[in-house]
């Protein structure tokens, strides 16, 4: 490619042991999407920071226009075009929007701020590429989404041509990832030349026009997204085969849970209305649906944490009014939290604390806590469960979100739980931890554990659940089989458009 | 949504974990930073500063005629400290103790003011009950608002200190007053066997120090080994893991003030049926408010609040000494005890935390 943009050209950066970037060269076109693919810790990051001028490469050289850019100079980055969407932004939450993308573009000398060109000049921008958000509007009254929008709009304020944006969808929820896919999109038709970092495959072949697979700090491939896959991808990007699991056929069993016409409200907000749903041994029941339609309410409903207003809920063939935490454990109700790092486990106490924090009547005695069995308790999960990253003694924020989730899922499964609640399970989770959770979800189903699966993945459920429901501002669809819906429907259904399948789940 | 960061300011950043060293190093370099501006401030007052450490520092401990006046106030301070730090642990913040030490005294003085003739080997026992309820009530105030209307605990247990000392004033002023004490604002004084027995000969210290000793052992087994101390620690920590895992908050709220006011009140109590012997109105020197101090000096650990209470009653002693013999004003004692706070709160910051220098990073053109 002569007529690039960007070029990187053999760079190399290492810290201490680890060669965090190996001889990597990569290419930027004018408007073109190119998408930085790998898994944390592959040096996506550490290459962009040298791109910005964050970091001096200990070989190698980045070329702007055929130019060479000095190392380690933001300021000079910035003068030559380079843009950065930071995953956590840097903006003030008390200023207006203008005055956020105007803040440290002005000199300091000058007596007042020239606030109409600056407005005329972020008005022409917003229309060009349209990032419309309201130039009075004080920050902090945004959406995740617009304050990214406002990030975005202060790096092309600054004249960039090309604009990196690290993790950009990590914040954003579903609606807001395509909204801005395809104002990237725009972007690129306008001359723009942009590099996205992701670990998301969806994404990445969603958007990008080329995309370069980043592994243990070396390019490993470079393919065109037309000519690629995303399972070609994911291996490239782990560097083995890793194939999710797929559900095998069974024969459920008897009903474990059966809810009838419950209804939950929040602070006076109904947040479910009216839900049926009946969940059998050795069964996944999946239930799918955009984030905030209820779902939390629904998980934190069969967990304990939440009183019904009306509707029963029979365990096992009992009615039992409302479920308490202890109730629920006692029940034999295993448990995945929807937030791992706040509801799920406390990072400042030990793996041990962890592994028997829910059930630690079981581990006290006259009131005290036996931190032996405890400890072993933990040692067996961490075995059982292949936790890697520490003993029972380790403090649990020094594990990985993959390897959390692996304690979280240990502390459940290792007690074999007759119902087991698995809320977005795999979220925010590396290609081989997914697999690793999904393995983990279909064995329980094998040894007859009832499991209901929440979550916003539609291939996920697809791939584990026998029956789906979608839930859709606090009302649940009638469950239709897996094996009888595509991904069309399913979206249908999404979207709260379920009237047809009546006869389907009457059927089931 | 992050911070806006200003260019060239260094960030805190947590350390992966703080070593243990650092941790024990840190009481003693808060000492020392302390000792050193403290010193500074005496040269500029005009005192001379060896006379005033040798005063405040070595003094209390160089016979054991101060040294058991230490113990004496050793009781109080540890007392409170141990409730204060269940509840600071669970990050319920009870700052009131100061009102729950005095409702103890209250409470306790009742039987002497209106039994003075009353003997018997159980009234002291009764008293130190009594000024348990006593505490316990009053910081049950705090935490049903807290509970109920989510008012700030701090506010609340605070504002309720200053009630608590104007009806120790209304008491003493009216109904409780002595008849025959020259219209002083006291009590009469209490009969014997309204006083708590004492341990040592020849000096003030009584029984209570042991029951102080023993409640110490408790607190160390309640925070760390108990099924209850780990529920509380874990609602401090992360109140949503807590809530996941059907620890209760409303009831970490009342255990925490309810543990906390019951040994303040036991303190108030120990105080009146001890070297007091009267309710009167200077019956705390601020040890509701010093013993914050000594629960976060000796790092929020039982143990470590042992030693802490030890040092800060001798600095209580020393500073009286300081008061006689290199004529320091009272402000310089309670300046030295903020200080030593201040300078240990900011070191154990540092234990936990790391300064990260940041490149400044230009986002404007030039």
């Amino acid at each position: 490619m002569t007529n690039a943009v960007l070029d990187i050209s053999g760079v190399s950066k290492r810290f201490g042991d680890n060669l965090a970037n190996d001889n990597i060269s990569l290419s930027l076109g004018r408007g073109e999407i190119v998408a930085l693919l790998g898994e944390n810790g592959a040096g996506k990051t550490t290459l962009m920071s040298i791109l910005f001028g964050h970091y001096v490469p200990d070989s190698g050289k980045v070329l702007i226009d055929g130019q060479e850019l000095p190392p380690g100079k933001p300021r000079s980055a910035i003068r030559a075009g380079i843009g950065m969407v930071h995953q956590h932004f840097s903006l003030a939450a008390n200023l207006t929007v203008l005055e956020n993308v105007m803040a440290g573009t002005e000199s300091l000398w000058r007596l007042r701020s020239d606030t109409d060109a600056a407005r005329q000049k972020l008005e022409d921008i917003s229309t060009r590429f349209g990032l419309i958000v309201d130039p009075d509007a004080r920050l902090g009254d945004l959406s995740v989404g617009e304050q990214q929008r406002v990030e975005i709009l202060k790096a092309l304020y600054n004249d960039a041509r090309i604009l990196v944006l690290d993790e950009p969808t990590a914040v954003l929820t579903n609606l807001e990832a395509e909204r801005l896919f395809r104002t990237l999109k725009d972007m690129a038709r306008e001359g723009l030349s942009l590099i996205f970092i992701s670990h998301k495959l969806d994404e990445v072949m969603a958007a990008a026009d080329r995309i370069i697979v980043l592994r243990g700090g070396r390019k490993v491939a470079e393919r065109p997204a037309k000519e690629t896959n995303k399972a070609e991808l994911a291996e490239l990007m782990i560097g083995r085969k890793v194939a999710r699991p797929v559900r095998e056929p069974s024969t459920p069993g008897e009903v474990a849970l059966k809810v009838t016409g419950v209804s939950v409200s929040i602070d006076g907000v109904e947040r479910l209305k009216s839900i049926d749903l009946s969940l059998r041994a050795g069964e996944i029941l999946g239930i799918i649906g955009v984030s905030g339609n209820g779902q939390a309410t629904l998980a934190h409903l069969l967990s304990g944490t939440v009183r019904r207003d009306k509707g029963d809920i029979v365990l096992f063939g009992e009615p039992v009014g409302d479920l308490s935490v202890e109730g629920a454990v006692q029940a034999g109700i295993g448990r995945i939290p929807e937030d791992r790092n706040n509801e799920g486990a406390i990072g400042e106490m030990a793996i041990w604390e962890n592994a028997v924090l829910e059930r630690l009547p079981r581990f006290s005695r006259h009131g005290l806590v036996d931190r032996s069995a405890g400890q072993a308790f933990a040692r067996k999960i961490i075995d059982a469960f292949d936790v890697r990253g520490g003993r029972p003694a380790t403090r649990t924020r020094l594990l990985s979100g993959g390897n959390m989730q692996k304690l979280i899922l240990g502390r459940n499964l290792i007690d074999r739980p007759r119902i087991l609640l698995a809320a977005q399970p795999a979220r925010g989770l590396d290609e081989g931890a997914v697999a690793a959770v999904h393995e983990r979800l279909l064995q329980a189903r094998r040894d007859g554990t009832a499991v209901l699966l929440v979550s916003e993945d539609l291939e996920e459920v697809m791939a584990l659940a026998d029956r789906i429901q979608a839930i859709v501002n606090g009302r649940l669809s009638p469950a239709v089989a897996a094996d009888k819906v595509n991904a069309t429907k399913l979206g249908l259904m999404m979207a709260g458009e379920w009237n047809e399948e009546h006869e389907i789940s009457h059927a089931l | 949504m992050s911070a806006f960061s200003a260019p060239f300011l260094p960030t805190l950043v947590r350390r992966e974990r703080a070593s243990l060293a650092a941790t024990l190093l840190a009481p003693p370099v808060a000492l020392a930073v302390a000792t050193v501006l403290n010193l500074g401030l005496y040269l500029l007052i005009g005192r001379d500063p060896v006379a005033v450490v040798y005063a405040m520092l070595f003094e209390p401990f160089l016979s054991w005629a101060s040294f058991s006046e230490v113990l004496l106030k050793t009781g109080p301070l540890l007392l409170i400290a141990q409730g204060l730090a269940i509840g600071f642990r669970a990050k319920v913040f009870n700052i009131g103790a100061e009102g729950q030490f005095i409702l103890g005294a209250i409470f306790a003085s009742a039987i002497p003011i209106w039994f003075p003739q009353a003997t018997g080997q159980w009234i002291w026992p009764m008293m130190l009950l009594l000024g348990v309820l006593g505490g316990a009530l009053w910081a049950s105030i705090t935490a049903f608002w807290r509970v109920r209307l989510n008012a700030n605990e701090i506010l609340v247990s605070l504002m309720l200190s200053l009630v608590a000392a104007q009806l120790l004033n209304y008491l003493l002023l009216g109904p409780w007053k002595d008849p025959n004490g020259f219209n002083f604002p006291q009590s009469v004084m209490f009969q014997y066997d309204a006083m708590v027995p004492v341990l040592i000969a020849g000096t003030r210290v009584n029984v209570s120090l042991l029951l102080t000793l023993a409640l110490s052992i408790a607190a160390w087994l309640v925070m760390q080994k108990s099924f209850l101390g780990y529920k509380l620690q874990v609602g401090g920590l992360a109140p949503r893991a807590a809530g996941y895992a059907g620890f209760n908050e409303g009831w970490a709220i009342w255990l925490s003030l309810l543990i906390g006011g019951g040994a303040a009140g036991l303190a108030g109590a120990a105080e009146v049926a001890g070297p007091i012997g009267q309710l009167q109105r200077s019956i705390s020197t601020g040890y509701g408010y010093a013993a914050i101090i000594v629960a976060y000096l000796g790092g929020l650990h039982p143990i470590g609040i042992i030693a802490s209470a030890l040092f800060m009653a001798a600095l209580y002693i020393g500073g009286d000494n300081a008061m006689v013999s290199a004529n320091l004003p009272i402000a310089a004692v309670r300046v030295f005890q903020g200080s030593l706070l201040l300078a240990y709160l900011i070191a154990i910051a540092f234990v936990r935390y790391r300064l990260e220098w940041h490149r400044p990073i230009y986002r404007s053109k030039p």
